[in-house]
């Protein structure tokens, strides 16, 4: 479907609800393992996870830039076969986080009341397979860790994938190959589950402090992105990151608690260091991090769930759980339409941009917005709100002979953006100004495209009415537009009806206000733009696309500036 | 502030009807090495507003001497685009100020960013 419209020059389908349904890879999907005899250039199965409504950016991404095969989507997710490597993966754009595809199934469907006891069991039968396809997958895994540590290509890497990667692989092979059951199954892996789940979210809180603090330095577009941030990961973590704060402040209060956790740490010592006495770097350490959706988190938590696929995975090929900073992480998404499963690929999102100093708008978003302007080298390229230039600086990592220009009103805001463009060494290609969108000091048709995340009306404290500055503002970028050049505008779902009602009020029944989300085909027939008097009367409205951003949707609406080239 | 840059501004100050190009005053220049692209310079060339960009590089004292009128085939003439290369993206104007050749509004350059902001009452 995305693939099948060429004449789409913003990458997008106009199917925009994007349903394409579970069926067609469903059979691809199956378990057949991911054989390690195929040797490195094999195609192996991916998923990433995406941001509401950028599924379908994503699916055309990833067939453009990777030639990936067998792309489908679920909601929030894409999955894929390519042969591509690590590096080409990293650079994905729109995407979240990579996995590698362990298996996809159907749903578990629990019978009604449905005792936890035997919830555990069906899950483990149902979800884990046999050894020989996780044996398999954490091989390929481990080369593909291999990849990335031997070129060497991100310095983001973290402790986990370097102690991943190192040696693992003869170990892996073996645990993979035979027999699997390791002695290590005296572990008791439930008892250090019931230490661990706390422990495992100290690093997402130090993410999310680090978020926040960046997100009260910045503006709305700050804000806005932290709200995202946090939604993600609130999703994520379930109950975890609610734990390990509590366990903090009692910490901090110094209580008796810090005693138990001292003694907790002792234990698990102990159990490392009886676990590896005979054959150092004996067993594959993990966790699982399970999320639920649908029937089954009515009857099982988070936690519990990844307590037993956990214990389920030890027994099964002889893993050792280790839930601070395990070598491998196990990814489970459940809901009422699938089961996913997932070996994370890099541990931090591939969405968290080593280029990038000052977060504003989600990386992911604002590359969406620079691709949706089809920008072309040699264009000039204006975003009018520039903000700390995440868009500008998105766009340009992929163009490299385009002019970029980032206008801002707000000096706290342009040195943030300077201090991004300087960071990310894009000094030649960025260039930045002080000045109001409602008067911008370019000449009239100079520039080819106007990019622009349009602040949501919380931080837009104007005393004049809200659709005049709006349209003051959007009359403005058209002014300066080239014939021909285009437009991509991020907005609130109230901004979109209100763009909508500005365009089509002069004119009466040439054009409808149409309802956000939907498509908008062109509706006003071809003129020349010399006779239309109407504002905004040249910008042809080209799709409209919905996202989530966290809190709240957006909507970005692409335009076409009419009139001869 | 680089020279490609200020090609582009006008001013647009009330009952202006031509504010461009602005006059450049400088008080603080820099020559920053940017690595030479010669795809873009080719691209950006055909954009500009060449005697704007004379006259700009003159008024720095880095002209290079630029030819008063553009070249032809500048494409295939690699010195030249060097050139170009060197008064667009390697001059930057860090501290200064651009003023509107008709209504004489100063608009100040402070740390290599213009502020183009207009008052109320210029709007």
């Amino acid at each position: 479907m995305a693939g099948s419209e060429p004449l789409e020059p913003l990458g997008l389908s106009r199917d925009l609800e994007g349903s394409e349904p579970l069926g067609p890879c469903r059979d691809l999907m199956g378990s057949e393992p991911l054989g390690p005899s195929r040797g490195l250039t094999e195609e192996r199965r991916f998923f990433c996870t995406a941001g509401g409504g950028l599924e379908e950016v994503l699916v055309r991404e990833l067939r453009t830039r990777l030639g990936a095969e067998e792309v489908c989507h679920v909601s929030g997710k894409v999955l894929f076969r390519t042969s591509a490597g690590m590096d080409a993966l990293r650079r994905l754009k729109s995407a979240e986080r990579l996995f590698l595809l362990v298996s996809r199934d159907g749903p578990v469907a629990l019978p009604a009341h449905t005792c936890p006891v035997k919830a555990a069991s069906l899950l483990q039968s149902r979800l884990l397979g046999d050894g020989h396809q996780w044996g398999d997958a954490a091989l390929t895994w481990s080369r593909l860790q291999g990849e990335t540590e031997r070129r060497g290509s991100d310095g983001l890497q973290g402790a986990t994938e370097r102690r991943g990667s190192d040696g693992l692989q003869g170990e892996i092979e073996r645990l993979g190959s035979d027999g699997l059951q390791g002695e290590i199954e005296r572990c008791d892996s439930d008892d250090l589950r019931g230490a661990g789940p706390q422990r495992k979210t100290g690093g997402r809180e130090e993410e999310r402090g680090r978020r926040k603090q960046q997100g009260e330095e910045g503006s709305a577009d700050g804000r806005r992105s932290e709200r995202q941030a946090e939604g993600e990961e609130e999703e994520g973590s379930g109950d975890g990151v609610n734990a390990e704060h509590k366990r903090g402040e009692k910490r901090k209060k110094g209580g008796g608690r810090e005693v138990g956790g001292g003694e907790e740490d002792r234990k698990i010592m102990r159990q490392k260091e009886h676990l590896s006495s005979p054959f150092p770097s004996e067993a594959l350490s993990f966790r699982v991090n399970c999320k639920l959706s649908g029937p089954l988190s009515r009857c099982l938590t988070c936690q519990e769930a990844s307590r037993v696929i956990g214990s389920g995975l030890s027994r099964l090929l002889g893993w050792r759980v280790e839930l601070r900073s395990p070598q491998l992480e196990v990814s489970v998404y459940l809901s009422g339409d699938h089961s996913i499963l997932g070996i994370p690929l890099t541990r931090l999102p591939l969405a968290s941009r080593s280029y990038m100093r000052t977060t504003g708008l989600r990386s992911t978003v604002a590359w969406t917005l620079g691709s949706l302007a089809g920008i072309q080298p040699g264009w000039c390229v204006l975003d009018p709100m520039c903000g700390v230039g995440t868009i500008l600086l998105e766009a340009a990592q992929d163009h490299k002979d385009v002019h970029f220009l980032g206008v801002d009103i707000d000096d706290g805001q342009l040195q943030r953006a300077n201090e991004n463009v300087a960071f990310a060494d894009l000094r030649e290609r960025i260039h930045l100004m002080k000045a109001s969108c409602s008067g911008l000091p370019v000449c009239s048709s100079s520039v080819d495209a106007v990019v622009c995340d349009l602040p949501f009306g919380r931080k837009f404290n104007t005393k004049t009415n809200k659709a005049d500055s709006l349209l003051c503002i959007v009359s403005e970028m058209e002014r300066v537009l080239r014939p021909g050049g285009s437009l991509v505008l991020l907005l609130s779902p109230p901004m979109s009806c209100q763009l909508k009602k500005l365009q089509a009020g002069p004119c009466p029944g040439t054009q409808l206000p149409q309802a956000p989300g939907t498509q908008a085909p062109e509706t006003q027939a071809p003129q020349d733009p010399g006779l239309q008097a109407g504002p905004l009367s040249s910008l042809r409205l080209q799709a409209t696309h919905r996202l989530s951003l966290g809190a709240i949707d957006g909507l970005v609406h692409s335009y076409v500036k009419r009139g001869a080239l | 502030m680089k020279l490609l840059t200020h090609n582009m501004l006008t001013s647009h100050v009330k009952g202006v009807t031509k504010g461009y190009p602005l006059l450049i005053k400088a008080t603080e220049v820099k020559v920053n090495e940017v690595e030479f692209n010669s795809q873009f310079v080719s691209r950006m060339i055909p954009k500009l507003e060449w005697s704007a960009l004379v006259q700009a590089a003159e008024g720095l004292g880095h002209l290079e001497d630029l030819p008063a009128e553009l070249v032809a085939d500048y494409e295939n003439n690699e010195e030249f685009l060097k050139k170009v290369h060197k008064v667009l993206l390697e001059v930057e104007v860090v501290e200064g100020s651009l003023q509107c050749p008709e209504s004489g509004r100063e608009f100040p350059i402070s740390r290599g960013v213009p502020n183009m902001l207009l008052n109320e009452d210029e709007v």
